[in-house]
């Protein structure tokens, strides 16, 4: 579980983030959604514990990030939106590194290593090195080593930026594998539609401040339409069968389109997951016009 | 992996470390050889094949030549061959398993020998007075050196050495005087060579005495005595302790006693020591840009470009991660000291068989230990003050050129020189190791400069720990 306590972070005089409190309860995925420069990584940093909060405080499963760095630091996993390595080293060698952090041995290290680059799909990238990855690879590789300690915390930055389909698939799959596996996620995004296929709550974020914290059975309610667009990767019958369970389901090329909708986003996401979940959104209104409501003020 | 083994591996595996270590070990054999050609040592005072034995001149008026060869660490060299010249004549030998030689010739004013093993030459005059001149190395009294005299009244028996230059025990009397019946020298690493042609028990005793005293029971202590069954021509070698305190050497036989001062190191040493402290200063002058950029790699750098906030979402403290980064550089920078000392000692001992003491290669690594640990420190607390890689490389290679050449320049200005050689630039530590190592006198203040070097690597790296924990990575 994340608890965020009124973190406040200066950068010279500037307010990156004024007294921002929000939590992430365990096998819950929270959107943490805002425009750029919104203060979404600074406040990911300092849940971290790579900024110090002037303050305030992150909790970890019950560890400050302030006052018990080390042991906060090992329940947590972050995946950054732009993962900056020391790019001439090669991939299983800073594995090893960092898991050295973790008072791993190196044969330990390396065991686990082979085992966590095949989870996340950098099989036999291992003796490369950083520089030669691409950005997809260098957001495998640090869920990699986030995953070196077994944190049941996660915090994912704006992890969809650059990524492939198959990419976006890969952590959207994951962020809710772990949701089932009573992980605590914050997903960072600005790609609206992104986070609310599978997120349970959003937290608004604007010029520093939290504006709303609202659960997605609420912003459901402010959502007129209730006509639900698949893109899918490929199909066939049992897409449409599947798709009836939550509504009246409609397929017109690879796009199948739901009409009132009936159930949980994430469920239908999971279920669809072998046939390649392209993009997923509600029709009409959605959670960007809610987003846009939240900043004007009018929710 | 311990995370300050795996930064100090890819701190010391790095090409351009590893380039320059290499660049530097191969030049320090060099300069090692050159040593010895700068200070102009002539290779018999440290060649390693020594030569000393007697002529016995008979009255029918045949020389019976018995020698032994031997290295500098005082262990015989067998297979030498010995070329005998005297009037109308050569003749040949080679030597035994112990050493020895002996042949007969017959009597010339002019005989010598030259001894030659392995590409190494010496020659020695076998009858005294002046020494044959021959093509080949210098030949000289420099063999004189490290050699102890008992005298005896007689005058058909010439002791002739040619040996390099370790311990200076003589001045007892002339080594081509014909009156002495035994050769004593004491070699690298106290080990003792000692060849008689007659009977004679021997005392060796070393001592420590006042400047000056010669007689063993005034004022001198006693601090190790041995005693020696001397066969004629049987050579003894062997290995003695000599007390660290020793500085008188006394001999004492059934034939003649005296005295003579003692030193701790060869005379070799004392030769070459000054000349690879200057040697050294070359190393000196480029090393700390190595480290420099060491600290701009492995920490300036990676925290420009952001590297570091990944490793900070482990478990470890900003303090930790500062001190680890630098912990693993300084191993890297204190290792390259050890080996930029050790391969002319690698040098000397091939060239010379001289062998110097772990405390002499301890105590003259630290001399580019201090320095690099202090630019370093200097180097990772722009690192913690400034977020710009290149400006913080900038400024290390700024401070290092203003401290080298601008401090001396104001002190010589100013007329403080000395004082700010021997007390303010960083590793002032190192005039009082060099003169310590040198043997001469030290005239400074050794804790001020003590305290002088350790500010000037702690205070730097405090004020890059704080400055690296307060503000934001």
């Amino acid at each position: 579980m994340i608890v965020v306590e009124g973190i406040t972070k200066y950068f010279g005089s500037r307010k990156a983030l004024d007294n921002v409190s929000f939590e992430v309860k365990d096998g819950e995925i929270v959107g943490f959604v805002g425009l750029n420069g919104a203060g979404k990584t600074t406040a990911i940093r300092t849940i971290v514990g790579v900024l110090k909060p002037n303050s305030g405080d992150a909790l970890i499963d019950g560890k400050s990030i302030v006052k018990e760095k080390k042991e906060a630091s090992k329940n947590v996993g972050w995946v950054p939106e732009l993962p900056i390595f020391e790019m001439d080293a090669r991939a299983l060698d800073y594995f090893v590194y960092l898991a050295g952090y973790y008072g791993i041995s190196k044969d330990e290290a390396l065991k686990l290593g082979k085992q966590l680059f095949e989870e996340v799909g950098l099989s036999g990238r291992e003796r490369d090195k950083l520089k030669t990855y691409s950005q997809g690879m260098k957001k495998r590789f640090a869920l990699a080593v986030s995953l070196i300690s077994n944190p049941k915390n996660f915090l994912f930055d704006e992890v969809f930026n650059g990524l492939d389909p198959q990419g976006i698939q890969f952590f959207r799959d994951l962020a809710l594998k772990m949701k089932k596996e009573g992980r605590a996620i914050l997903f960072s995004s600005h790609i609206l539609t992104e986070v609310e296929a599978i997120v349970d709550k959003v937290v608004f974020i604007h010029q520093g401040k939290i504006l709303k914290v609202m659960s997605m059975n609420e912003i459901r309610n402010l959502i007129k339409s209730n006509d639900v667009k698949v893109v899918l990767n490929q199909v066939n019958e049992n897409v449409v069968q599947i798709a009836q369970a939550f509504g009246k389901p409609e397929l017109s090329g690879n796009t199948l389109l739901i009409h009132d909708f009936n159930g949980d986003m994430s469920v239908l996401v999971s279920k669809l997951t072998p046939y390649g979940v392209l993009e997923i959104s509600r029709l009409g209104g959605n959670l960007e016009e809610v987003f846009f409501k939240v900043i004007r003020g009018e929710l | 992996m311990r995370p300050v083994l795996y930064d100090f591996k890819r701190s010391f595996l790095r090409l351009s470390v590893l380039l320059l270590l290499v660049l530097f070990i191969l030049g320090g054999f060099g300069l090692s050889y050159s040593v010895f050609h700068i200070l102009g040592i002539n290779p018999s005072a440290y060649e390693n094949l020594n030569v000393a034995g007697f002529s016995i001149i008979s009255p029918l008026g045949t020389i019976h030549v018995y020698g032994i060869v031997f290295n500098n660490m005082g262990q015989p060299v067998s297979g030498t061959t010995i070329c005998v010249h005297y009037s109308g004549g050569v003749m040949n030998t080679t030597t035994s398993s112990e050493g020895l030689f002996n042949l007969s010739i017959p009597y010339s004013n002019s005989s010598y020998a030259i001894v030659k093993y392995d590409g190494m030459v010496r020659n020695v005059s076998l009858i005294g007075g002046s020494v044959a001149l021959v093509s080949g190395p210098y030949v000289g009294n420099v063999g004189i050196n490290g050699i102890i005299h008992v005298a005896k009244g007689i005058n058909n028996v010439v002791l002739f050495t040619n040996i390099s230059m370790f311990n200076d025990l003589g001045g007892l009397s002339n080594p081509y005087s014909p009156y002495d019946p035994i050769f004593i020298a004491i070699m690298n690493h106290n080990h003792l060579v000692m060849f008689t042609y007659e009977s004679l028990n021997v005392s060796l005793s070393f001592l420590q005495a006042n400047s000056n005293v010669l007689a063993v029971n005034s004022s001198g202590v006693v601090l190790k005595e041995y005693n020696f069954s001397l066969k004629p021509f049987t050579p003894v070698y062997t290995t003695i302790e000599v007390p660290s305190e020793a500085n008188y050497v006394s001999i004492l036989s059934n034939l003649y006693s005296g005295n003579t001062p003692y030193s701790q190191s060869p005379i070799l040493y004392t030769e070459i020591v000054t000349g690879y402290f200057s040697a050294m200063g070359l190393f000196l002058d480029f090393f700390p840009f190595v480290v420099i950029y060491l600290a701009y790699a492995m920490f300036a750098k990676p925290r420009d470009t952001g590297a570091l906030e990944f490793i900070l979402a482990r478990p470890i403290t900003k303090g930790e991660l500062y001190m680890t980064r630098f912990s693993a550089n300084a191993i890297t920078a204190i290792i390259a000291s050890f080996l930029i000392n050790i391969s002319p000692n690698v040098a000397f001992i091939l060239i010379a068989g001289l062998y110097l003491s772990p405390q002499f290669i301890l105590l003259a690594s630290i001399i580019p230990m201090t320095l690099l640990l202090t630019y370093l420190s200097i180097t990772y607390m722009y690192a913690s003050l400034i977020k710009s890689g290149g400006t913080t490389l900038g400024l290390g290679i700024a401070t290092y050129i203003i401290i080298q050449i601008a401090i001396p320049v104001i002190g010589f200005m100013s007329g403080n020189y000395t004082l700010i050689e021997d007390y303010i630039v960083p590793a002032s530590i190192s005039q009082a190791i060099q003169s310590y190592l040198e043997g001469s006198t030290i005239s400074v203040n050794v804790g001020l400069e003590l305290l002088s070097t350790i500010l000037w690597i702690v205070v730097p790296l405090v004020i890059g720990y704080l400055a690296f924990k307060r503000k934001d990575i």
